[in-house]
C-alpha cells in the first residue's frame, strides 16, 4: 500500500504529533503558537491542499507538528479529508491532538468519535474554553474525558494557555505501552452484526497487508466509501471482502431499505447528544450577543452588497495604492543596481555579453519577481484579515446569488476583482476557494481581467488613434475582457466541470478579532511561497527572453538579426490578418510575455523613438482599426509569465499549458474579427 | 404539514424529515448534524439565493438548490 513520502526538511525530531480538527476550531492558531514563525508550508505529494509542519523543543524532546487540513469528517468527501485520513490510518503519527471548539462542542466531537476509530491516540484539545465559560458552558471535562476515554486538556490557543498541559498529556500518551480500550460507538444491533461479519471476513482474507484496523475497515466498506474501494480492488484477497461487502449493503439497502449513512451518522450523533448532555452544563445566557445584530446589517438583503462591494473596494485601493510606492521602490532599487553593475563590470572590462547577461538577465529578472511581492503581500494580510474574522464567509453568502448564475462560487467575485489590479495575486486569492473545481475555474478566467500593466498599452494607443473617445475605448477593453472570462467560464463549466455544480453548503463561523500575528505568518507564507515557486520559472524565462535578444553575440539588444528578431519575422505571417503584420509587433508581442507593459518600450526601442515618440510614429504602423485589434490581442494572448507560472504553482503544468493555448487562441480569433469584421464593415 | 426548507421563514423552527440532495451530499448533510428528526432553526431566508439555518451550535449556509430538496414539518 502507497505510503506517502514526507521527507522532513527540518531537523530529526523525537515525536511527531498531528493537529486534526474542523475549520474554524483555531487549529491554525494553535499550530502558530505551537512552533511559532518556524515551519514549512508545501503541498500534500500529488495534492494542490496545503501541508504545514513545525518542529519545537519540550522538555528535551523534539516535537514534530503536522496541520492536518481542517476537515468535518474522515469520509472521502473532499481532498482535504483524504489527505488527513491518509495520514491518520497510513503514516500513524505517534498522537493526534484534536483541537475542538468549546462552544461548539457536538459537532465537533463528530470528527473526535472517527479519529478515535482509526485507532489512532488522540488526546482532545478543548479551545476556546474561555469564550465558552463567557456563554455559560460548562464542562466538565473529567467526565467527558471517561466518556470517550481519552485525555482532554482545557486550552486557550489565541492567548497560548494550556499548552504547557497539552504536549505533557500528549507525550505521556504516545510513552504508555498500555492498550486503552477505545470507546465504541454502537451502531445497533443490525449493523453491528454485519460490521462483524465483514470484520472477521476481512481478518480471514487479507489480514496481513494492511495497516487499517478492520472494524474501521469494515465500517468504511459499509459506508460504500469509493476511495477506500478503489484502493482495495487492487490487494490481493480483498476481492472476497468486497464482493462480501457489496453484498451485505444491497441486503441493508433495498431489502431493509436502510440509508446506512444515516443510520452511522445517528448513532454517532446519538452517543454524542448523551455524551454532551452529561459533561456539559449551559446556563442560559439569554441576552442575543452584539455581533450577532451586526449579521443583520452585514448580510441585509438590500445592504449586504453594497457593503461588500465597498470592502472590496477598500481592499483593492490597499493592495494596489499602498503597493503603488513600494513597487516603485524595488523598481528603482533594480534600475539603480542595473545601473551602478554596469559601469563596474564595464571598468573591470568584462565582455560586453556577460555585463548584459548580469544587468538585463538576471538583475532584472530578480526584479520582476519580487516587483509582485508589494501587492501579494499586501492582498494577502487583506485577505487573512476578512478570514479570520468571519467576513469572507458571509461575502460568499451575500454575492453567491449572482456568482452562482455565471457558475462561480459567491467568493470567486474577489479573485476577478483583483484580477483588475494584477492577475499574479488574484490568482493566489483564489486559495480561497475550497473546492478544486471552483479553484480551477477561476484561475483560468483571471487573465482575462485586464491587469494594471496592459493599462499603459491602451493609454499609448487611444493617445495615438482615438484621441476624442479616450475613456470610451479603454472601457470598452475592460467590458471585452469581463465579458470573454463570464462567456470562458461558461463554456469550461460546460466542457470540464460538466454536471459537477458544487453544492452550496457552508459553516458560518462566528465573527471573531483576527490577530495581527496570524495574519503576518500567512501573508508571509505566501509571498515565500510566490518566490520559491513562480519566482523560479520567471527568472529563468526572463533569462531566455535575453538569450533570445542577445544571440548571436554582437547583435544589438532585440534587433532584426538577433534571435527573437527572426522569430519575429518568421511568425509575423500570423499576424498579418489581424492588421499587424510587421516583425516589429511579433517582437514586441514575444517581449510582453515577460511582463505586458514591455510591449511598449520594445516598440519604442525597435524604431528607436522614446515611449512618448512612439504616439507619432504609431500611425505609420497602424490603422485605427489595426491598432484596436493590436489592443484587443494584448488584453487577451498570454497572461504574463509571472500569471502563468502562479496558474501553475497553483495547478499544474497540465492547466497552465491549456491557459496559454487558450488565451492566445482566443486572442487570434477576438482580433481577427475585430480587424476584418471592421473591413467588412468598411471601417478598415 | 410537510414543507420544503426553503419555504419556512426566518426565527421558525422546523423538524427535518427527509432529505434527498444525493448520496454524498446527504452524508454531508448528516455529518453536520442535519438528518432525520433533527430540530433546526431558519436564520435567514431572503426567498432567493443560499439560507441559513442553526444546526445545534452552529450556522450553516445551504444553497436554493439543496433546500429544496429537504422536507421538514414545522413544530
Amino acid at each position: 500500500m502507497k505510503k506517502s513520502q514526507h521527507k522532513s526538511e527540518s531537523h530529526k525530531h523525537d515525536l511527531t504529533f498531528a493537529l486534526a480538527g474542523n475549520p474554524n476550531c483555531g487549529k491554525t492558531t494553535l499550530f502558530n503558537g505551537l512552533t511559532g514563525a518556524l515551519h514549512h508550508v508545501g503541498n500534500w505529494p500529488g495534492k494542490t491542499v496545503e501541508r504545514k509542519e513545525g518542529c519545537f523543543n519540550h522538555k528535551k524532546k523534539r516535537i514534530k507538528i503536522i496541520d492536518l487540513p481542517g476537515i468535518y469528517s474522515l469520509a472521502s468527501y473532499s481532498a482535504e479529508e483524504i489527505i488527513a485520513r491518509d495520514y491518520i490510518t497510513e503514516d500513524k503519527p505517534d498522537v493526534i491532538i484534536n483541537i475542538v471548539d468549546s462552544t461548539n462542542l457536538e459537532r465537533n466531537l463528530y470528527l473526535t468519535l472517527q479519529i478515535i476509530e482509526t485507532g489512532a491516540k488522540v488526546v482532545l484539545a478543548l479551545n476556546m474554553s474561555d469564550l465558552a465559560k463567557q456563554q455559560g458552558i460548562i464542562i466538565d471535562k473529567k467526565n467527558l474525558s471517561i466518556l470517550l476515554r481519552i485525555p482532554v486538556v482545557e486550552i486557550n490557543a489565541k492567548e497560548k494557555k494550556g499548552f504547557d498541559d497539552l504536549i505533557n498529556e500528549a507525550k505521556k500518551l504516545s510513552e504508555s505501552r498500555k492498550v486503552v480500550k477505545k470507546h465504541r460507538v454502537d451502531y445497533g444491533e443490525e449493523l453491528e452484526e454485519h460490521l462483524y461479519e465483514l470484520e472477521s471476513n476481512i481478518k480471514d482474507n487479507a489480514s496481513s497487508v494492511l495497516e487499517y484496523r478492520p472494524r474501521w475497515l469494515a465500517l468504511k466498506l459499509l459506508e460504500n466509501d469509493k476511495d477506500i474501494i478503489k484502493r482495495l480492488k487492487d490487494i490481493k484477497g480483498y476481492n472476497l471482502v468486497l464482493k462480501k461487502a457489496k453484498k451485505i449493503r444491497h441486503h441493508l439497502e433495498h431489502v431493509y431499505g436502510k440509508d446506512i449513512d444515516y443510520s452511522v451518522s445517528n448513532a454517532r450523533y446519538g452517543f454524542l447528544s448523551g455524551a454532551v448532555k452529561e459533561s456539559v452544563n449551559k446556563k442560559s445566557v439569554g441576552k442575543e450577543c452584539l455581533l450577532e445584530k451586526i449579521d443583520d446589517i452585514i448580510m441585509h438583503k438590500y445592504l449586504g452588497i453594497p457593503i461588500f462591494l465597498l470592502i472590496t473596494a477598500l481592499m483593492f485601493y490597499g493592495t494596489f495604492k499602498l503597493g503603488e510606492p513600494l513597487v516603485e521602490l524595488v523598481v528603482f532599487l533594480f534600475g539603480f543596481l542595473s545601473e551602478y553593475t554596469t559601469l563596474l563590470l564595464n571598468s573591470l572590462s568584462f565582455p560586453d555579453w556577460l555585463v548584459s547577461l548580469v544587468t538585463e538577465g538576471i538583475i532584472d529578472g530578480v526584479g520582476s519577481v519580487l516587483v509582485f511581492l508589494p501587492n501579494i503581500a499586501l492582498l494577502f494580510f487583506f485577505i487573512a484579515l476578512l478570514e479570520d474574522s468571519g467576513y469572507m464567509a458571509r461575502a460568499a453568502f451575500i454575492m453567491d446569488r449572482f456568482m452562482h448564475k455565471i457558475g462561480l462560487h459567491g467568493k470567486a467575485f474577489i479573485p476577478m476583482i483583483m484580477g483588475f489590479g494584477c492577475n499574479v495575486p488574484a490568482i493566489m486569492a483564489t486559495r480561497i476557494l475550497k473546492s478544486r473545481k471552483d479553484r480551477i475555474l477561476s484561475i483560468l478566467i483571471n487573465p482575462f481581467m485586464s491587469c494594471s500593466a496592459r493599462l499603459p498599452i491602451y493609454i499609448l494607443f487611444v493617445s495615438a488613434f482615438f484621441s476624442n473617445y479616450q475613456g470610451l475605448v479603454i472601457f470598452s477593453m475592460y467590458l471585452l475582457g469581463l465579458i470573454v472570462a463570464v462567456i470562458s467560464g461558461l463554456l469550461f463549466k460546460r466542457f470540464f466541470f460538466k454536471g459537477m455544480s458544487s453544492p452550496f453548503v457552508m459553516e458560518l463561523p462566528p465573527y471573531r478579532l483576527p490577530t495581527l500575528f496570524g495574519a503576518i505568518i500567512h501573508t508571509y507564507e505566501r509571498v515565500k511561497h510566490f518566490v520559491r515557486k513562480a519566482g523560479t520559472v520567471i527568472l529563468l524565462f526572463v533569462v531566455l527572453i535575453w538569450l533570445l535578444a542577445s544571440f548571436p553575440f554582437g547583435v544589438e539588444y532585440g534587433s532584426a538579426e538577433s534571435l527573437i528578431g527572426v522569430i519575429g519575422k518568421l511568425i509575423a505571417p500570423v499576424f498579418a490578418p489581424l492588421g499587424f503584420g510587421f516583425w516589429q509587433a511579433g517582437v514586441a508581442l514575444i517581449f510582453g510575455i515577460a511582463a505586458k507593459e514591455i510591449v511598449i518600450s520594445t516598440l519604442g526601442t525597435l524604431y528607436s523613438v522614446s515611449d512618448t515618440g512612439l504616439v507619432g510614429i504609431l500611425p505609420n504602423l497602424f490603422t485605427p482599426l489595426s491598432a484596436y485589434a493590436f489592443m484587443v490581442f494584448t488584453l487577451l494572448y498570454v497572461p504574463c509569465i509571472a500569471a502563468v507560472a502562479t496558474i501553475k504553482q497553483e495547478t499544474n503544468w497540465k492547466w497552465a499549458l491549456f491557459s496559454v493555448c487558450y488565451n492566445v487562441g482566443l486572442a487570434w480569433m477576438a482580433a481577427f474579427i475585430v480587424y476584418r469584421g471592421g473591413m467588412l464593415l468598411g471601417l478598415g | 404539514m410537510e414543507r420544503t426548507l426553503s419555504e419556512i421563514k426566518a426565527g421558525q423552527k422546523v423538524k427535518v424529515n427527509s432529505i434527498s440532495c444525493g448520496c454524498s451530499l446527504n452524508k454531508r448533510l448528516y455529518e453536520l448534524a442535519i438528518h432525520n428528526d433533527r430540530i433546526i432553526e431558519v436564520i435567514k431566508n431572503d426567498g432567493k439565493g443560499p439560507i441559513i439555518v442553526q444546526v445545534l451550535d452552529s450556522k450553516i449556509v445551504l444553497g436554493r438548490g439543496e433546500v429544496e430538496k429537504i422536507l421538514v414539518e414545522e413544530i
